[in-house]
């Protein structure tokens, strides 16, 4: 019954075509180790020299092209639009064509007037090895070449580089570093990084004696009430890595999510939020050791880890997800407005894009609340293997615009639809069911990477434009 | 490999599980629906679902029960998850007397969202940690006794109780409903319903969606 994730829903192959978006965003998504078209992606290549042609043009288009999809619903309009090939399609049209390399110049980052960011254009072509099989002793890829230049070799690095790079993915030993750029919780001036790190993990220090290192007696009840839902919780926090269950990891996770719940009463402590701190974990402690290259998930790693780095780890994972919790802070306030919000908006970006998923849903009687709640409560860290997730938050954190409030609606509605022609000839019992255990377990990176893909094409259609979705709410 | 949505049944019932987090509410479902249990379960956001049929006086009931989230902060959306629901399952850690005290403020909330009629029994679970025994079987029972609840005793882990406890609760639901069903003598019971649907006690027997209507 495991199901083998695909390519792109057809319908989004044909509305990637149709968009215009910011070429060396969408066009630098990292293409796959193996370039050969097995699964159809490319089906279309013979295409793709007219939509090069085309392409020039794009622009004046589109307004009409995103006019016309106003009143009329749903797939067909989106088919009779054409333009950019996928970027996997693009680049083997680079292979097949030997087409020359000035029209392909979007497949490097534009080169910035920021002098710490160095524009290799030469490289470009080989440069498309997964870095996360790479070997540190064989040559760079471009992406790592580019992380290097952008981070380590200047003094100010360049954020909106950083972002731009980093919505591809980031190679795994840069991600400790710039997860934490990323959030805010280390400035863009490396000079002050030290500095930095060494004030916050003391200011964590001094909150932990405030807060955890007191007294059970001394406590409220209410705050004894949070202590045993945290002890609850941490337990069977990611249960299916090993590491979450050595105990030196469960004690920090508790006394963090203890810590962050005293220190936002509005919210204080709600399951889930143990599952946010996952991945911070996950990364900053793979942050030391072999280079980054791989996530310790076996808990193996402990027996090296120090009561020092791990102190660290505590500290930096505290304020990382506190500078993401700020961000979506009504999600976990009472009533749980936020979440209300996000499930709606799902609800009508499905609408506009699969309407026949909608009916059917309707149909057989299940809400998007029944289901998607708990997408939008733990940001899918329950529907995918955490190192998908680490993939997933490498997007989400470099979206300037609240990757993990606007961006993951459009991730969730990806995802939804790619399941589409499967849920449609569900029944409510089966299909809640397929719902509490959707099929990613064989999901890698490069499926995460498709889904965001799909997701950013919907966000260039609809984003920032909620007449498209108010028209679908009244007009449904 | 889960239950088959075009199965035979002669009723649908709705039976909602709920009690304070970590008392074991998601283990029993799985145990009753599947005879699965996990020490290690992800604690339940929101709401999660199975079913599983059963038979009862020559009938065959479907149940359809709903596991809650079980902390406070979700009151708002499980308790949308009340409505239509036709029995309870008010679920306690027999090895913590705090999720027993909880117990009236898990009755106050089906008084203020559940069907008036709902069937509930308590269930007193984890019944294998004896040693860690917080709560006494008979203050449980006298406390059951006194707000006119069912009781019964399990363990998720060893499989104790836990049939029994469905069985008596869907039987008991049963029971009410034939005694409205002949008082109100209007026609019998709901023909077969289809799955998505749910009998509401006290709505004239008429099936009704779960979803909204919009």
């Amino acid at each position: 019954m495991s199901q083998q994730p695909r390519g792109l829903p057809g319908f989004l192959r044909r509305t990637l075509r149709s968009t215009t978006y910011e070429r060396d965003e969408i066009l630098d998504v990292p293409a796959p180790e193996s370039t050969d078209s097995a699964d159809g992606v490319v089906e279309d290549a013979d295409d793709i020299d007219a939509h090069e042609q085309d392409a020039p043009a794009r622009t004046a288009d589109t307004k009409e092209d995103q006019h016309s999809t106003l009143d009329v619903s749903g797939k067909k309009q989106l088919r009779t639009v054409a333009f950019p090939p996928l970027p996997r399609e693009r680049e083997q049209s680079g292979q097949l064509d030997g087409r020359d390399t000035s029209q392909d110049n979007h497949l490097t980052p534009t080169p910035s007037k920021d002098s710490s960011v160095s524009s290799s254009a030469s490289s470009q072509t080989s440069s498309r090895t997964s870095p996360s099989s790479a070997p540190t002793n064989q040559p760079k890829s471009y992406k790592e070449t580019q992380f290097e230049s952008t981070i380590s070799n200047s003094p100010i690095i360049s954020l909106r580089n950083l972002r731009k790079l980093s919505w591809n993915g980031i190679p795994p030993h840069h991600r400790s570093l710039t997860w934490k750029i990323l959030l805010g919780y280390l400035p863009a001036n490396t000079s002050r990084h030290t500095s930095t790190l060494s004030r916050k993990r003391s200011e964590y220090r001094e909150a932990r004696r405030q807060h955890y290192d007191i007294p059970d007696d001394s406590r409220t009840n209410s705050e004894q009430e949070t202590l045993r839902q945290v002890l609850v919780d941490v337990p069977r926090t990611a249960p299916e890595v090993p590491l979450f269950h050595n105990d030196r990891i469960r004690r920090i996770l508790t006394r963090l999510l203890y810590i962050w719940a005293m220190r936002h009463p509005a919210s204080s402590y709600v399951q889930g939020i143990n599952d946010l701190a996952t991945p911070f974990i996950v990364v900053f402690l793979s942050g030391y050791y072999n280079n980054g290259q791989e996530l310790c998930l076996d808990g193996t790693v402990m027996e090296k880890v120090t009561e020092e780095m791990l102190e660290e780890v505590e500290a930096d994972t505290y304020w990382c997800l506190t500078n993401l919790l700020s961000g979506i802070q009504d999600h976990y306030t009472s009533d749980q407005p936020g979440m209300q919000r996000m499930v709606m908006r799902l609800e009508e970006l499905t609408n506009r894009i699969d309407v026949q998923l909608c009916c059917h849903l309707k149909e057989v009687g299940i809400e998007f609340m029944q289901f998607a709640f708990k997408w939008m409560n733990c940001l899918l860290l329950r529907e995918f293997r955490l190192s998908c997730v680490v993939r997933l938050w490498d997007t989400y954190l470099s979206e300037e615009n609240g990757g993990f409030e606007d961006f993951h609606v459009y991730v969730c509605a990806s995802f939804l639809v790619h399941f589409s022609g499967e849920l449609q000839e569900m029944g409510f019992d089966e299909l809640f069911q397929f719902m509490q255990n959707m099929p990613t377990q064989d999901w890698g990176d490069r499926e995460i990477e498709i889904l965001l893909s799909s997701a950013f094409v919907l966000s260039t259609l609809f984003g920032g434009s909620e007449a498209h979705l108010n028209v679908v709410r009244t007009t449904l | 490999m889960t239950t088959r949505a075009d199965e035979e049944y002669d009723y649908l019932f709705k039976v909602v599980l709920i009690g304070d987090s970590g008392v074991g509410k998601s283990n029993l479902l799985s145990r009753f629906t599947r005879n699965e249990f996990n020490l290690e379960s992800k604690s339940t956001i929101g709401v999660e679902f199975a079913t599983k049929s059963i038979q009862t006086e020559g009938k065959t009931i479907k149940a359809q029960i709903w596991d809650t989230a079980g902390q406070e902060r979700y009151r708002a959306i499980t308790s949308a998850y009340y409505r239509g629901a036709v029995g309870a399952l008010l679920v306690y850690d027999i090895s913590k007397h705090s999720t027993f005290e909880n117990v009236e403020r898990w009755l106050k909330e089906l008084r203020d969202h559940a069907e008036a009629n709902i069937v509930v029994m308590l269930v007193g679970n984890k019944s294998d940690l004896r040693h860690l025994r917080a709560v006494e079987t008979d203050e449980a029972m006298a406390f059951s006794e006194q707000h006119n609840l069912a009781f019964i005793e399990t363990s998720a882990l060893d499989a104790s109780g836990v049939d029994t406890a469905f069985q008596r609760i869907l039987t008991e639901i049963y029971r009410l409903m034939s005694r409205r069903n002949m008082s109100a003598e209007d026609g019998g019971n709901a023909p077969k319903l289809s799955s998505g649907q749910t009998i509401s006690l006290n709505a004239d027997n008429k099936p009704r969606r779960n979803c909204c209507s919009g």
